[in-house]
């Protein structure tokens, strides 16, 4: 079992990793079955497809804990699967992120340990470096079942199932659909990439097709370890180049396709066929507007998890039973031109009701708002989160749990239980966002019942943390924080734990302990930004290649770092584009600076402001010198940006409500001084913002004015 | 006769009044903003608060103090709040990560700030140019010297012992220790200003330069040393404000150089030099210290915050030339 076992294990590695690695690249949940369900798979039993009844009945309550790999659709499909099917089966579940961490994902288990599970559940890390967890699980007699990612085959492990996909027969599958579409005959080319057991399998397969077919003929064989988008892009153009007659092409991973739709154009090629492997959002897109021929297949991370539960009601119920195989193999879905529409639909909405209570959250009035986001009793891991971005953190949030919270509430303000005083200290109130975050609060402050103190810090920390120290002698009973500088809000946070007194942040800071934090996805702001600018530089119909100028701080702002990192993760994928960065503070600054890329860049195809003076700065500059037809994104609602989107001047701009934030941040601290519980993050909503859009945007961010008053002058 | 010998009686006693008034003006706008503020917020003059203030001015009066020495020079510095941020992120990036122990990496940015001190000196005195232009320059290099070290990133502080000592700690459980620090620095400040040659050549070269060059004062000297130290001086306040910021941040201070030199003209130091004084320093920072933490307590925007200060500073300005003028 475990020889057999420790064979497969390897195979899923980088397949699952490749998906998961890829930007914004969810995995389509197809609304019904799949249309293309795969064969039965030779080497093992498939997952059953739903959680078995018998089993449901004999296991005892039970305690499962998941160590998650990363925060994707991928996992979060996973998730999904395992937490639907320990619920039908009267468990708990406990879920923590390692984020790729082996000393996170030690910690998790024991952790998990501590808690007494019944059994672990886990993608790991490293298929040698996890092997200490796993030992730690059987040291303690908890069986362990491990999900997508497993250990080495050289590795002792004791496991009950490595839950997972046959590789081989889902390439099988691609590759007998692609020589099908070409008859049978001709030339095919192989783009090959690291040689891991996953992709030797995958091509071992599509090689296995293509012998079995003597008319076809494998006129090309490259390959690359480089695991990205670009790097198959010019594996696949040299392969077709020095293969002329080549009609079609086998790529070892997802990132096949959206490479050959940026080659075959160029190359007058689009009639050759692409068959890929991993069914990433933007292989279904692709093939589904017909952009790309060819094929893919795609992992189910959902019966994953599934599979993983049913896996562990049997071994609940006997140990010894010999039908649970060592490798639980999950089928593949093919995906074609002709059935990837399905994979792109929609979830079927269901009938607007009354919006349900998260239970973490029972007892919360605004709960029926939220959104939850990942395990609603994990700690939201906000310095993973800014360690991403190269951003080092020491943040304790000490409520668990994060939700998505909208724009518009449909529940009501909480009212205080009594008259509680609360401060309130911005970091500026000298332009619209900060002006308006403060006449918010006051009226929320109203709304709730509650006294509000205010402290201006313009930007100054040692004013504010002095606000912090004359609240704290004043008695208040809570505090809402927007720190002016996130490491050395530090100092307030201290005294007010100190105190004894609740604070919400407005911003998520560096460094100190908090009970909760209100943000915006920030990394999501710049990815809006950057498809914004994407989508209108393809529509203007000239080519992905040439400078790309975005504009930020001089300094490392968190927010900018994130929003930075969301951006250029869109222009990955075009090796042409190089992306330039230029700093300054002021509108001036930034005039100054756009000004000089417009002489230094004259081929420059598209820019971006990071934030809202950036954008101004660079608007005037690209008028001044009747720079029209350049492309300018944006992040920020500030009027002049929105009034220059109507003008047609910027394409488009990633928002986020200046309302909402503060209206959040007034519940959270009510809820928490009522005793409600609260989550720990709240994610307010981002908007994308276009010349379609833009006179509704205004009107919602702006209450009671219009766009066109502004432009008229009617309005400040 | 009644009448004449009447009038010059009357205009004695106004002009006493008067005189005590605009010697003490300083102590004055003081108490009148407390009282203000007492009446308005009761809970501003409890002591915790008053200390709060004496913590949140320590920063600033210790460059107010340099500052002192500059401006009665006939001088000026502009980069005491650059030379601050690169004393924070050098100490910061020194001791992190157990690269150096807290004292050697105190002792390198103290020699550091000393040097940047130096060079505003050194540069001003023997390139004969302006020491406004100079500084101006320097607060430029300097700042860009710091986010070039850090790379725009604020550097984490966690040795827990600089951050009470130069910070959040206290004495007797009650005093923070910035309050101590800076009293211990206006009284060496003090003692040199008003108790040594160096501070009698300051007021001299700054009240009569051409007098001075002809008693045998060597100008160039002083003036290097002066701004030498007022190196020195930017060193203990920026240590200062990276321990109340747990963090050696690039771009701290950027306004400390404007904050102390208004406490020190408040505090009726003559911009145009010869004439200063340490405790009217103390009193001008004083004035702003309880302006910020006053209209905090009032819950101040931004906008009424610089409208009231400004208004405070005029005040005083003319004040002092009120002084001057019966003076004369």
């Amino acid at each position: 079992m475990k020889s057999l076992f420790r064979f497969a294990s390897l195979l899923l590695v980088l397949a699952l990793i490749l998906p998961a690695c890829a930007p914004a690249t969810p995995v389509a949940q197809p609304p019904t079955a799949p249309p293309a369900a795969a064969t039965e798979a030779p080497a093992a039993p498939e997952a059953p497809a739903a959680t078995e009844a018998p089993a449901l009945a004999a296991c005892p309550p039970y305690k499962a804990g998941y160590v998650e790999f990363q925060t994707n659709q991928f996992y979060d499909a996973i998730s999904a699967g395992l937490k639907e099917g320990v619920d039908a089966s009267g468990g708990e579940l406990l879920i923590i992120n390692s984020a790729g961490d082996l000393k996170k994902e030690l910690a998790a288990v024991e952790n998990f340990l501590a808690q007494d599970i019944d059994v672990l559940l886990i993608s790991m890390t490293d298929p040698v470096g996890s092997m200490e967890a796993v030992r730690k699980a059987n040291e303690a007699g908890v069986p362990v079942i491990v999900v997508a990612l497993g250990p080495d085959p050289a590795e002792e492990a004791d496991i009950v199932t490595f839950i997972r996909s046959n590789d081989y027969k889902g390439a099988s599958e691609v590759a007998e659909y692609i020589l099908e579409q070409i008859g049978h005959k001709g030339d095919v080319v192989l783009s090959d990439g690291p040689q891991v057991s996953v992709v030797i399998e995958r091509m071992n397969a599509f090689k296995d097709v293509i012998a079995k077919y003597p008319d076809v003929n494998i006129a090309g064989h490259a390959m690359r370890e480089e695991v990205t988008i670009p790097a198959n892009a010019a594996m696949i153009e040299n392969l077709l180049t020095a293969a002329p007659d080549a009609v079609a092409v086998f790529n070892y991973a997802g990132y096949g396709i959206p490479a050959a739709a940026t080659v075959l154009p160029n190359l007058g090629r689009e009639d050759v066929y692409v068959g890929a492997f991993d069914g990433i959002q933007e292989e279904i897109e692709l093939l589904a507007s017909g952009a790309v021929k060819g094929a893919t297949v795609q992992q189910q991370p959902y019966e994953f998890g599934k599979a993983a539960v049913d896996a562990w009601l049997k071994y609940c119920v006997d140990p010894k039973r010999t039908d649970i195989p060592p490798l639980t193999e999950v089928p593949t879905v093919l995906i074609t031109n002709a059935n990837a529409k399905e994979f792109l639909e929609e979830p079927e909405l269901e009938e607007p009701a009354a919006p349900e209570t998260p239970a973490a959250f029972e007892g919360n009035p605004n709960a029926p708002d939220f959104t939850v986001v990942g395990n609603p009793n994990d700690v939201f891991d906000l310095n993973g989160w800014y360690a991403d971005v190269d951003v080092e953190a020491n943040v304790t949030i000490r409520s668990p749990g994060a939700v998505k919270v909208p724009d518009v509430f449909t529940t009501e303000m909480p009212k205080a239980n009594e008259k509680y005083t609360i401060g309130f200290s911005v970091y500026y109130t000298v332009d619209e966002v900060g002006a308006m975050i403060l006449e918010t609060m006051k009226a929320a402050a109203a709304e709730a019942g509650v006294e509000l103190l205010v402290n201006d810090a313009n930007y100054d920390q040692n004013a504010q943390n002095q606000a912090i120290e004359q609240w704290i002698l004043q008695g208040v009973d809570g505090v809402i924080l927007a720190p002016c500088d996130f490491t050395g809000v530090k100092t307030s946070l201290d005294a007010l734990e100190k105190a004894n007194i609740p604070v919400v942040t407005l911003n998520a800071p560096l460094a100190g302990n908090t009970d909760a934090v209100v943000i915006s996805d920030t990394v999501e702001q710049g990815q809006i930004a950057g498809e914004l600018l994407e989508q209108a530089m393809l529509a203007s119909g000239k080519p992905m290649k040439g400078p790309v100028v975005y504009q930020t701080l001089p300094f490392v702002h968190p927010n900018a770092a994130t929003r930075a990192k969301g951006f250029k993760d869109v222009f990955a994928k075009y090796p042409d584009i190089e992306i330039i960065e230029l700093t300054g503070i002021s509108p001036e600054e930034h005039f100054n600076a756009f000004d000089g890329a417009i002489k230094a860049h004259p081929d420059m195809i598209g820019a971006w402001g990071l934030y809202s003076s950036a954008t101004i700065g660079m608007l005037n500059a690209k008028k001044a010198n009747g720079m029209d037809d350049l492309l300018l994104s944006s992040v920020d609602n500030d009027k002049p940006i929105l009034a220059a989107i109507y003008n047609g001047e910027i394409v488009g701009t990633a928002t986020y409500s200046s309302i909402a934030p503060a209206r959040w941040s007034m519940t959270a601290i009510v809820n928490l001084l009522n005793g409600a519980p609260i989550p720990g993050v709240f994610f307010y909503e981002n908007m994308s913002v276009t010349k379609e859009n833009v006179e509704a945007a205004f009107e919602h961010y702006y209450p009671g004015k219009t766009l066109q008053e502004y432009m008229a002058g009617q309005t400040q | 006769m009644i009448q004449a010998q009447t009038k010059p009686g009357v205009s004695t006693t106004s002009s006493i009044i008067w005189n005590l008034i605009i010697r003490y003006r300083t102590v004055l706008i003081l108490i009148l903003l407390i009282i203000v503020f007492t009446l308005l917020k009761p809970v501003f003059i409890r002591p915790l608060n008053l200390l709060s203030i004496l913590k949140n001015m320590s920063y600033v009066l210790i460059a107010g103090l340099g500052m002192t020495f500059i401006i009665t020079l006939g001088g000026l510095d502009l980069s005491v709040g650059s030379i601050a941020a690169v004393v924070g992120v050098g100490f910061a990036m020194l001791v992190r990560g157990e690269f150096m122990h807290a004292l050697p990496a105190l002792l390198i940015v103290l020699i550091a700030a000393l040097l940047l001190g130096f060079f505003n000196g050194v540069v001003s005195v023997k390139g004969k140019i302006e020491p406004f232009l100079v500084t101006l320059a320097t607060m430029f290099m300097y700042r860009g010297l710091a986010l070039t070290l850090t790379a725009g990133k604020p550097v984490p502080i966690v040795i827990e012992k600089f951050v009470k000592m130069f910070g959040n700690g206290t004495l007797f459980n009650l005093i923070p220790t910035p309050v101590v620090i800076s009293m211990v620095v206006l009284l060496v400040s003090w003692f040199l200003f008003t108790q040594t040659k160096f501070g009698f050549y300051v007021r001299s070269i700054g009240g009569n330069p051409e007098a001075a060059r002809v008693a045998g004062i060597d100008i160039s000297s002083v003036k290097i040393a002066a701004y030498t130290m007022n190196g020195g001086y930017a060193f203990i306040s920026g240590l200062i404000l990276a321990a109340l910021m747990n963090s050696g941040l690039p771009d701290v201070g950027s306004t400390l150089a404007l904050d102390c030199i208004a406490g020190v003209i408040l505090g009726g130091t003559a911009i145009s030099g010869g004439v200063g004084s340490i405790w009217g320093t103390l009193g001008g920072c004083l004035i702003m210290a309880t302006l910020n933490n006053g209209m905090s307590l009032l819950g101040a925007q931004y906008h009424v915050q610089i409208l009231v200060k400004g208004l405070v500073i005029i005040l005083a300005v003319l004040m002092d030339n009120g002084l001057k003028s019966r003076q004369r």
